[in-house]
């Protein structure tokens, strides 16, 4: 505190009108505009630009989160360099710095990881000189609540505009079956959230990012006013419809959840890459035009399904949601729902265009729950790559039903008790299966049908008369039972009352049988692999540190193509690596591979692979490397105060380059202090100006000694350099050295 | 009338005249030990042992010390100097029984060549270091402080890396300095290497 009272001549804090004092202190706009930085994909070697958006640093080391579809290359986005600006002053137009590599994507989430690895020449980074940049802290997604107050903070202009920042407020939750209920988190704003924010950030009150602004740019949009043409890019010196033009999204009202962005950035972090070693036998079948079918409602989902089909719902109805099939979508096809209320736009349960985060074929719902849907007639348009691609009208209103329904249908394997056994939606290879649902509501003789499926193709149809003795509620089962058994793959069954569809399920027919529960994946186990050439490596359940890769292999059976299975990678319980993919090898065999690898070697932890097959968690083993827990990250701390200033000649007041003020971290005193690294919590040195920043925060009521030494001049030296929460942030110091 | 002024003589009383000697000599002898003392000052060294590569290497006092590079072993620098800051480092390079000096010098040209601005490589040449062979590569290059966030003009920079093979491995010696500064900075390392053990 004495030094402050000496050489603090001006301290000016960083403040948001309209943020309560407490909040202020922990909202540091400053330090996220710092942490905030502005993308260019260029192209080729003129650098012309392909397409762009925000982005926002979440480790000191240069990574930086954004969105998939602006940086990784496409159709849309062809460019082959990541160009990053940051903001060294809020008040002014982003600078270009730094380029940047994928460190990891999820293309179907539109979410990206980059990592700066180059000077903005070109020139490799060196790790070791490359300084602590601003980073954001995360907060739990799932923590966020409707009519919260947050904060869009991104680029609203090609590079011409300084960084905005933008109040908006919670509006409601889409889900999807990508990720459950909280998928998407639609916002709304005091403004227009311009497109070219994507990819950046959306803060909570605390200054904590909660999701990354998200909107894609449809193929329609390249040849609308969306579609910017700054740059002749053909070179022919004029700059017209012949030049490509930077494709920018509608104005941004969704948010996809920073929890979905975590196990990126763990991989990241930690520098863990997981390598595919089994190539793919078969491909997937020729690309067609992406379409959906079979497009309905429903009240509620279990497991994924729709727990039975409705036209109509009462009023007062809080969920609803529609389902859909859909066929050869890829990760790049970018999907849009409109919903109209009695014809007139509905922006909450609307989704704005968004990428296709559902694999190639399968199932998808999209809705919501929580939320009062008001009477109306519900008008759904699904649009694919900006194309209509088709519609579903449900209504809302009116009295409880009482219609006959089907509800619930889950599948098994009937025990010798006659109960229903197995997983639900994943069954061994055998001769029968069996579906039970719930009815209600049923009346005798109602005419009744079900058809049962098999990838995609009918394979029986019964029609039926309800009979008496089942009663108007309650449980039925029917069973599967074809000629030479079950084959492995995809099935479904659909269950109609009068023609019309009630209820509709799916399952997976995979693996030898072991009681009800399929065996898919067998003799799973780790190996630690200690040169990069070795195809096999030693097996155990505990290693030493210093394994370069470590391995997992594993044999299966009877998988049919094009079944989804997912890897899920954990460290220390934390979910890093997650791949869902149709299976593309033969049926059954041995010796699959994956490897994880990372450039320093794999870190001590406790490691877990997880297998599913259709949702249905199948196999899971885990290894200790080393200590068997991950090592503290010391300099992965985004809170506190930022310190900076300006060190002048007392004579000359002009500011004195090449003086290094040194931190000494909290255990040391400046009479303890030896000149070691170690010692030391950070140093800056002044720029020609005299100016420095140090670029790690420091930590409130943390005794700090500094040092301010430097050839010439009489050295400046304090102990007990503390802060607290009344301090400004960022603070700033004037220092004075006189000569000696 | 005035009386007249009576003739001054300007010599001195013996014991006058040897108190300006003194005066003078005990100036000139405090001049004297004020250098010396400032030279002893800038010239005392702090020794760095590692019980582990077995290198001892007396350093200047006052230089900070770090050991926590990955691509060294121990490195100090002169971060009371104004502008860029004079740097020793020492870092351990494995080695095939094929490798030579000047391979380990070539690399370090390639490594460098991708992370130094402008780097340039002015001399290469085979020198003897305590009765041991070695490479001695000179080069420049331009330095910036990597800090986005200040306004830092960039230095020229010459280098000197020495390479010695020993005991299976290659030292590979640093020194750097601002260009302008190098010859009057050149005198910390050859007192460096002077005392250095390994």
């Amino acid at each position: 505190m004495m030094l402050r009272c000496l050489l603090v001549v001006i301290a000016l804090a960083a403040g948001v009108s309209g943020i309560s004092a407490q909040t202020a202190e922990l909202f540091n706009l400053e330090r996220i505009q710092q942490a905030t930085v502005f993308i260019a994909q260029v192209e080729g070697t003129r650098l012309n630009t392909r397409c762009v958006g925000s982005g926002v640093l979440v480790r000191p080391d240069g990574v930086i989160l954004t969105n998939a579809h602006h940086t990784v290359p496409s159709a849309t986005c062809p460019g082959d360099t990541l160009i990053i600006s940051i903001t060294l002053d809020p008040t002014q137009p982003p600078v270009p710095k730094y380029r940047a590599e994928i460190a990891q994507v999820d293309a179907g989430l539109d979410l990206a990881l980059l990592r700066i690895t180059r000077e903005f020449d070109g020139r490799s980074i060196d790790p070791t000189t490359f300084p602590q940049l601003p980073f954001v802290d995360q907060a739990p997604s799932s923590d966020v609540q409707l009519d919260q107050t947050v904060t869009f903070v991104g680029y609203t202009d090609l590079g011409n505009v300084p960084v905005r920042s933008i109040r908006g407020t919670v509006r409601g939750f889409i889900a999807e079956a990508i990720g459950g209920e909280r998928s998407w988190i639609k916002t709304s704003s005091v403004e227009p959230v311009s497109g070219i924010m994507t990819g950046g950030g959306v803060y909570n009150e605390a200054g904590q990012l909660i999701g990354i602004p998200t909107s894609a740019p449809t193929a329609a949009q390249l040849a609308d006013a969306n579609c910017l043409r700054l740059e002749d890019m053909n070179g022919d010196g004029v700059v017209n419809s012949a030049d490509a033009c930077i494709p920018i999204g509608d104005d941004i009202s969704v948010v996809r959840p920073s929890d979905f962005a975590r196990p990126l950035i763990r991989s990241a972090s930690f520098d863990l890459t997981v390598r595919d070693l089994t190539q793919a036998v078969r491909s997937e079948a020729a690309a067609e035009r992406p379409r959906v079918a079979r497009v309905f409602a429903a009240p509620s989902v279990v497991n994924d399904v729709p727990s039975t089909v409705v036209a109509s719902l009462p009023a007062g109805t809080t969920s609803l949601y529609l389902f859909f099939d859909y066929f050869n979508m890829t990760p790049e096809a970018v999907y849009e729902v409109r919903v109209t209320v009695d014809g007139i736009p509905n922006t909450t349960f609307s989704l704005p265009p968004v990428r296709w985060s559902g694999g190639r074929n399968g199932m998808w719902y999209i809705g919501s729950s929580g939320q009062p849907y008001p009477n109306g007639n519900y008008e759904y348009r699904i649009f694919i790559d900006g194309v209509a691609a088709a519609s579903y009208t449900v209504t809302v209103g009116g009295p409880l039903p009482t219609a006959p329904a089907f509800s619930n249908v889950v599948f098994g394997i009937l025990n010798p008790d006659g109960q229903l056994a197995g997983s639900g939606y994943v069954l061994p290879t055998g001769s029968i299966a069996t579906a039970r649902f719930i009815y209600s509501n049923m009346q005798p003789d109602l005419p009744w049908t079900v058809v049962w499926y098999y990838n995609n193709t009918q394979l029986v149809q019964t029609n039926d008369l309800w009979r008496l003795e089942l009663g108007a509620n309650g449980t039925q089962s029917i069973s599967l039972q074809p000629q030479g058994g079950l084959p492995i793959g995809e099935y479904r069954v659909e269950l109609y009352i009068s023609n019309i569809l009630s209820a509709t399920g799916d399952f997976t027919i995979a693996g030898s049988q072991q009681a009800a529960l399929p065996v898919i994946f067998s003799s799973v186990e780790f190996q630690r692999v200690d040169a990069a050439g070795e195809t096999t490596g030693q097996p155990g359940t505990s290693f030493p540190d210093g394994a370069v890769s470590l391995q997992v292999q594993f044999n299966w059976q009877q998988i049919a193509l094009g079944t989804l299975w997912r890897v899920e990678w954990l460290v220390d319980d934390a979910t890093f690596f997650v791949q869902e993919q149709p299976w593309l090898l033969a049926e059954s065999g041995q010796g699959y591979r994956l490897r994880l690898v990372s450039r320093g070697g794999i870190p001590d932890g406790t490691y877990t692979i997880r297998l599913y097959v259709a949702g249905l968690l199948v196999e899971s083993r885990t290894v200790t490397v080393g200590i068997g827990q991950l090592r503290i990250d010391r300099f992965a701390v985004p809170t506190g105060v930022t310190l900076r200033g300006r060190i002048i000649d007392y004579e000359t007041q002009t500011g004195i380059e090449g003086v290094t003020f040194v931190l000494i971290s909290t255990d040391f005193s400046v009479a303890d202090f030896r000149w070691e690294q170690s010692q030391i919590f950070a140093l800056a040195v002044t720029d020609r100006n005299g100016n420095f920043q140090i670029d790690r925060p420091l930590q409130y009521d943390a005794p700090y000694s500094v040092l301010v030494s430097a050839v010439g001049y009489l050295p400046l030296s304090v102990d007990g350099f503390s802060l607290t929460p009344e301090d400004p942030n960022p603070l700033e110091m004037l220092i004075t050295l006189v000569r000696d | 009338m005035f009386p007249p002024i009576p003739e001054t003589t300007s010599s001195l009383s013996f014991s006058q005249r040897w108190a300006h000697y003194v005066t003078l000599g005990a100036i000139l002898s405090m001049v004297l030990l004020g250098i010396v003392l400032r030279e002893t000052i800038r010239w005392r060294l702090t020794v760095y042992q590692d019980a582990r590569t077995g290198i001892v290497a007396p350093y200047p006092a006052n230089w900070l010390l770090d050991q926590s590079g990955a691509d060294y072993v121990f490195r100090v620098r002169d971060m009371q100097a104004l502008g860029f800051k004079t740097t020793i480092q020492l870092s351990i390079v494995p080695v095939g029984t094929a490798t030579t000096e000047r391979n380990i010098a070539d690399r370090l040209a390639y490594e460098r060549s991708q992370t130094l601005i402008d780097y340039r490589q002015l001399s290469t040449e085979s020198i003897i270091v305590d009765d041991v062979s070695a490479e001695q590569v000179t080069y420049a290059y331009i330095s910036r402080d990597t800090s986005p966030f200040t306004e830092a003009i960039p230095t020229v920079v010459l280098g000197t890396d020495i390479v010695v093979l020993t005991r299976g491995q290659a030292l590979v010696i640093t020194f750097r300095s601002e260009a302008g500064q190098y010859q009057d900075n050149y005198e910390y390392f050859r007192r460096f290497l002077a005392g250095l053990e390994y």
